[in-house]
C-alpha cells in the first residue's frame, strides 16, 4: 500500500526550480534513506510530501488524500532539519513539549485529559527523558532537546515517520538510541520511515532502501540493488559506491 | 491618601476596571507575540489606531468605535503582506504602522487638527474613562479571553514552532489571523489606557518580566497575567497621589518589575 507519493512534482522558489518532473512512492513499511549532496531539495521534498511548500506541478498523496485535504495528522510523525530555534526563554517544559504532539488526534476545542499522562510518560521513558519532564525545555541541552522533539514525534506511535537529519546535534549513544526506536517502530509496528541523512556510510544499518536524490531520482531501490548497479558504479565511481555499501551488512 | 480611600471614586473604580481587564489581555497575548519575535506588532497596530482615531473625529463618531475596523484592517494588512509579499514581520509591520500614522496626520491636517482630544489618545487619559467604556472593555476582553481559551493549545503550538504545528494538523494561517486580530482589537482598548505611543509596552513588559522566573507555560501565564493585573491599580495609585500622567506611571512600574526580576533571575542563576 502506498503511503506517500508524488507525481510530475516541480517546487519552484523566486522562479527557479529546485526541482521538476519528481515521481516516486513510498510503501507501508518502507525503512528508506533519503540522501543527497547540499541543496538537491531532499528537505525541499519532504517539506512538499507534508503541504509545507506548494508545489509549482504535479501533485502529492498522503494516505491517499492531498496535504491541504488530509486531516488523519496523528498518523505522522515530523522532526525537522534544525534543532526548533525557540528562545532560551522559552517557559514550555518538556512535558508541556510533548504533549503538544497529541494535539493532531484532538477534535476542536482541544483539550488535553488525564488519559494522555500515560502516552506523555511512555514517549518521555521510550527517549529517557521522564527524569528532565518538569525542566524547561530552554534549559536542556541540544542532544536532550532533540530527545523531546523525537519523542513528540513518536508520541502517537505513527504509522509514517519524516526525519530530516534528526540525530545532527546528538551524541553517539543518543543516535544509537533513537535508531533503535526509530527501528523497533519499523518492524513491531510497521511504521513507514523516511529518514533524510549524510551518514550514507552507516545508513544501511537501518534503512531497507536509499533514494538517492539530486534535484532528480539518482536512484530508488533497495541497498542490495544499489549496491550491485552498474549504473550507480558508473554514477558515483566504484569507490564511493563501495563506501555506501560497505558497512551496511 | 489611603488606598482604600482612593478606591471609593467613581472615576478612580472605572479606570481600575477597565484597566485591569485591557492589562490581562495585553498580559496573556504579549507572551505569544513575544515568543514569536512580533513584539512591535502592538507599536504598530496603535500607530494604525492614531488614524482611526483621527478618522473618528474627523466624523464624529467614537474614536473607539471608528479605531476597532481601521485596526483589524491594519493587522489584516500586516498578515498579507508577510503572505503574499514574503516580507518579515518586522518590515510589514513598519509599512502599516508608516501608513496608519501618515493617515492619521493627513485627516488632522484636513480637519484643521484636533488639538486636545487627539493628544489624549497619543498618551491616554484612563482616569477619563467613561461607563460605557467600562462595560465595553469587559465585554471586549471576556470576548478576546475566551477565544484565547479556545484555541490555547494551538497558539502555543504554532509559537514554538509553525510547521511542527502544521504538520499536527493545525492550521496555522487561521491561528495567526486569530492572534493579529485579537491583538488589534486588544492594543484599541489599550489606547484609553497608556495611549497610543505606549500600548506595546503593556503587550512586552509583562511577558518579558514573567519568562525571567516562570517554570512552564501555564506559570509564565499567571505570572504575566498578575504582573498586568497588578500593575493598573498600583499605577493609578500612585499616579493619583503624586499627580503624575497614569499611563506613563504604568508603563515605569512595569519596567521597574521587569528589572525586579531580570536581577532575581541572575540571583537564582548564579545560585
Amino acid at each position: 500500500m502506498q503511503i506517500v507519493s508524488v507525481e510530475n512534482l516541480s517546487i519552484r522558489y523566486n522562479s527557479t526550480d529546485v526541482f521538476s518532473g519528481v515521481t516516486l512512492a513510498f510503501n507501508a513499511g518502507d525503512y528508506v534513506a533519503l540522501a543527497g549532496p547540499n541543496g538537491s531539495g531532499k528537505s525541499t521534498l519532504i517539506k512538499a510530501m507534508l503541504g509545507l511548500i506548494e508545489p509549482a506541478a504535479g501533485s502529492v498523496r498522503i494516505f491517499g488524500a492531498s496535504p491541504a485535504g488530509f486531516t488523519d495528522w496523528q498518523r505522522v510523525g515530523y522532526i525537522p532539519q534544525r534543532l526548533v530555534s525557540f528562545s532560551p526563554y522559552f517557559p514550555a517544559t518538556v512535558k508541556e513539549v510533548v504533549s503538544m504532539g497529541l494535539l493532531s488526534g484532538k477534535k476542536f476545542p482541544k483539550r488535553l485529559s488525564s488519559k494522555d499522562s500515560a502516552a506523555i510518560d511512555r514517549a518521555l521513558s521510550l527517549m529517557d527523558i521522564a527524569a528532565l519532564k518538569d525542566k524547561k525545555i530552554g534549559e536542556l541541552s541540544g542532544g536532550q532537546q532533540q530527545r523531546v522533539i523525537i519523542a513528540r514525534a513518536v508520541i502517537n506511535e505513527p504509522e509514517l515517520l519524516i526525519l530530516d537529519e534528526p540525530t545532527t546535534a546528538v551524541d553517539p549513544e543518543t543516535r544509537e538510541k533513537f535508531f533503535g526506536v526509530i527501528g523497533a517502530l519499523n518492524k513491531s509496528n510497521g511504521t513507514t520511515v523516511i529518514l533524510i541523512t549524510h551518514d550514507t556510510g552507516s545508513a544501511g544499518k537501518y534503512a531497507s532502501k536509499l533514494l538517492y536524490f539530486d534535484r532528480r531520482v539518482v536512484f530508488f531501490g533497495t541497498f542490495k540493488d544499489f549496491c550491485e548497479s552498474p549504473n550507480m558504479a558508473e554514477y558515483f565511481g566504484p569507490g564511493s559506491q563501495h563506501l555506501i555499501c560497505h558497512r551496511h551488512d | 491618601m489611603e488606598f482604600i480611600e482612593f478606591l471609593n471614586y467613581g472615576f478612580v473604580q472605572r479606570a481600575v476596571i477597565a484597566g485591569s481587564f485591557i492589562a490581562l489581555l495585553c498580559s496573556i497575548l504579549g507572551m505569544f507575540l513575544v515568543l514569536r519575535r512580533l513584539s512591535l506588532i502592538g507599536d504598530g497596530l496603535a500607530h494604525v489606531t492614531f488614524g482611526g482615531v483621527a478618522v473618528g473625529l474627523l466624523f464624529k463618531v467614537s474614536p473607539l468605535y471608528a479605531s476597532i475596523p481601521v485596526v483589524l484592517l491594519g493587522g489584516y494588512g500586516i498578515l498579507k503582506l508577510m503572505e503574499k509579499a514574503r516580507l518579515y514581520g518586522d518590515a510589514a509591520i513598519g509599512i502599516v504602522s508608516a501608513a496608519g500614522i501618515a493617515l492619521g496626520v493627513l485627516i488632522a491636517s484636513i480637519a484643521g487638527g484636533f488639538n486636545v482630544d487627539l493628544f489624549s489618545y497619543l498618551f491616554g487619559n484612563i482616569l477619563a474613562v467613561s461607563k460605557e467604556e467600562v462595560a465595553l472593555s469587559a465585554v471586549m476582553s471576556l470576548t478576546v479571553l475566551t477565544v484565547i481559551g479556545l484555541f490555547y493549545h494551538e497558539l502555543i503550538s504554532v509559537t514554538f514552532d509553525e510547521d511542527l504545528a502544521r504538520v499536527s494538523g493545525i492550521k496555522t494561517k487561521t491561528v495567526n489571523t486569530i492572534l493579529v486580530m485579537l491583538t488589534a482589537v486588544t492594543v484599541v482598548l489599550a489606547m484609553r489606557l497608556v495611549g497610543v505611543m505606549l500600548v506595546s509596552a503593556l503587550l512586552i513588559l509583562p511577558a518579558v518580566s514573567a519568562f525571567q522566573a516562570a517554570r512552564s507555560f501555564k506559570g509564565a501565564i499567571l505570572l504575566s497575567s498578575a504582573f498586568g493585573v497588578l500593575s493598573v491599580p498600583a499605577g493609578i495609585f500612585i499616579s493619583f497621589s503624586w499627580n503624575l500622567p497614569a499611563g506613563a506611571t504604568i508603563v515605569l512600574l512595569h519596567i521597574g518589575i521587569f528589572c525586579a526580576m531580570f536581577i532575581f533571575n541572575r540571583i537564582r542563576a548564579g545560585g
